[in-house]
């Protein structure tokens, strides 16, 4: 017999064999409990890498984003102004905003060219488009660099005859240094109380520091023994927010939260009260008078007290956020959208009424931790108060993708949404 | 309900069909921790990881690409040599390999079974089990169990005839007995 068939023969014999005697301790009444749970760790435990992962991912993504596009031209738009037509073609780190609110006194002045100073009219549409501005740094040229104002002919299609527009800016320019005499009637018109922003090309970051409040809703409350008061509280933070292209933006966050839940059991419980300090026993020298009182920090005796049971919790999130921003004038509204993974920890506890802690009841204070992820929606309304200062007012909604700690044990929806309102202040640079 | 029908549900998560499934292959699972000749105390935690490995992974099998059964085999295997590797594993030297087609020879072959053979197989010293557990029945080539075991593929082949020899030696003494 050849090895070959030997081994072919060990191959057959067992390449389907089952044993026959199982052992009790490996049927699956023994081992199914323990499948199951390891099962749900293990999935708990793929979901949470799987979204520590993205979130990393969203992370590393927008930095090369920031990284990428900081040496990007990006043209600024500003207000309600075509600015890039005036960042084209140079590389002027400041622009002057004018006055907004005075373009058309600015277009009352009329003045009478020469044929000389007509342009053709196709030309003159292009001109009527460009914004006129003050260019900062002595990188100019032309006729328009040369004058240090700014002139965009217009040609009347009803009147026939050119306008000479000076450019705002330019007046202003002029009237705030006074290097070249005004028209009387133009200077009037400009108002100088009210200052143009200035607002730098160059600064594409802003740091924000936030805070406000929170409340978290929950909408599945099946409570039956207890009520749940309203779920708020507070928190903290500081955004880095990065300017990418022309509207969008680009934020990344550390948020510092305190949200409080509190039940009120509905009957009254049995309950050993913690009172610092109180008098427990008093001992009377039958001889000398003298009195010896034992303290403790109980209340003698369990009694029977209407309990209430806080659970506290406090996030720590890296928010993680892509937005689009409109803006008009001195206004931006934003929405942003993206992921904010963090850590929760909850302690509970049981206290009465009066303030008093409970202690030895079958619930006792606990810490415990575990990682929390959501996706937030966020709406933000700022206001520019001058050229680095921004006022902000934001809320926002998260929908959690992990569960509260401990939610199951209160008997309510274990990923509710959060919301939060914050005000705060924005600082480019 | 048939077995294609018990994947399928256990692809969709429900306990019910992963019990069954877990009952249809536990005997098989265990057989191959017999013949690798597992610890007693092990075979539990051992056999509950391979199982849980396959729940967790039982999406990614496809009926086409393959039985079952061999798929759930690789996950044991790997799991089990897992196993195997913490415990120290002696390669024995190759010696007396002159008589090994004279003793073959004379070894019966429809009188194998598996049901004594796996106790054969189980008492050879855990180098040579090894071995020949991958190679003649789970079908690994030399180089593949060199790198599962980290040793040289001649180590590997050595071990083989070895523990051939040593097998064959043993069943033809059973069987010059009349045992079989």
């Amino acid at each position: 017999m050849a090895s070959s068939d030997f081994d072919k023969k060990i191959h057959a014999e067992f390449d389907n064999y089952f044993e026959t005697n199982v052992p009790t301790e490996l049927e699956w009444s023994a081992v199914g409990e323990q499948i199951q749970s390891a099962l749900d760790q293990r999935k708990k435990k793929r979901r949470i890498i799987f979204w520590w992962w993205s979130g990393i991912s969203v992370g590393v993504l927008s930095l090369t984003v920031l990284l990428l596009g900081q040496n990007s031209k990006v043209p600024l738009e500003l207000g309600a102004f075509p600015i890039q037509y005036v960042a084209q073609g140079n590389n002027s780190s400041t622009i002057y905003i004018p006055n907004l609110d005075k373009p058309n006194s600015i277009q009352d002045v009329e003045v009478q060219l020469d044929s000389s100073d007509v342009q053709d009219e196709a030309s003159s549409i292009v001109a009527q488009e460009k914004l006129p501005v003050l260019i900062s740094n002595q990188e100019e040229n032309g006729a328009l660099a040369d004058n240090r104002i700014s002139e965009e002919l217009l040609i009347s299609p009803s009147k026939k005859t050119v306008e000479r527009i000076p450019s705002q800016v330019a007046a202003f320019e002029a009237l705030s240094s006074n290097a070249i005499p005004l028209i009387p009637q133009q200077a009037e018109q400009i108002d100088l109380e009210e200052s143009p922003i200035v607002i730098s090309k160059n600064k594409q970051w802003e740091l924000r520091i936030l805070a406000g409040s929170n409340q978290l809703f929950v909408t599945k409350n099946n409570l039956t023994t207890q009520h749940l008061e309203p779920i708020w509280g507070w928190q903290a933070g500081l955004e880095v927010q990065r300017k990418w292209k022309e509207n969008w933006r680009i934020k990344i966050g550390l948020q510092y939260e305190q949200i409080w839940t509190r039940f009120r059991f509905t009957n009254e419980r049995e309950a050993l009260l913690y009172r610092p300090n109180s008098v427990d026993t008093v001992f009377q020298n039958t001889f000398t008078g003298e009195q010896t009182i034992i303290r403790t920090d109980s209340v003698a005796g369990i009694i029977r007290q209407n309990v209430q049971q806080y659970n506290r919790f406090v996030n720590l999130q890296l928010p993680v956020m892509l937005g689009y921003q409109i803006m008009a004038q001195r206004w931006q509204l934003a929405v942003f959208g993206g992921i904010n993974v963090g850590f929760q920890q909850q302690s509970n506890g049981l206290f009465t009424i009066d303030e008093q802690e409970v202690i030895n009841l079958e619930e006792e204070s606990v810490y415990r931790s575990g990682v929390q992820i959501r996706i937030p929606i966020k709406l933000e309304l700022a206001y520019q108060m001058s050229e680095d200062w921004r006022l902000l007012a934001t809320t926002q909604i998260e929908k959690s993708l992990t569960n509260w700690i401990n939610s199951d044990l209160w008997q309510a929806e274990q990923r509710p949404i959060l919301y939060q309102f914050n005000i705060g202040v924005g600082y480019s640079f | 309900m048939q077995e294609s029908d018990i994947i399928r549900d256990c692809q969709r998560q429900k306990p019910k069909a992963q019990q069954q499934l877990y009952e249809l292959y536990l005997p098989y699972v265990l057989g191959i921790c017999r013949r690798f000749n597992v610890p007693r105390l092990e075979i539990k935690d051992l056999i509950q990881e391979v199982f849980i490995e396959v729940f967790l992974n039982i999406k990614s099998f496809e009926s086409e690409r393959g039985a079952f059964k061999n798929w759930l085999k690789i996950i044991a295997i790997r799991k089990l040599i897992k196993v195997i590797r913490h415990h120290k594993m002696e390669f024995q030297p190759l010696t007396n390999l002159e008589n090994e087609d004279s003793i073959a020879e004379q070894i019966e072959l429809d009188k194998l079974n598996a049901d004594y053979l796996i106790h054969l197989i189980a008492d050879l010293p855990r180098g040579y089990r090894t071995v020949f557990n991958l190679f003649i029945i789970d079908g690994y080539s030399h180089q593949e169990i060199s790198e599962m075991l980290e040793i040289s593929v001649s180590t590997s082949r050595s071990q083989l005839v070895r523990a051939r020899q040593l097998l064959q030696q043993k069943i033809f003494k059973m069987q010059e007995h009349g045992v079989i």
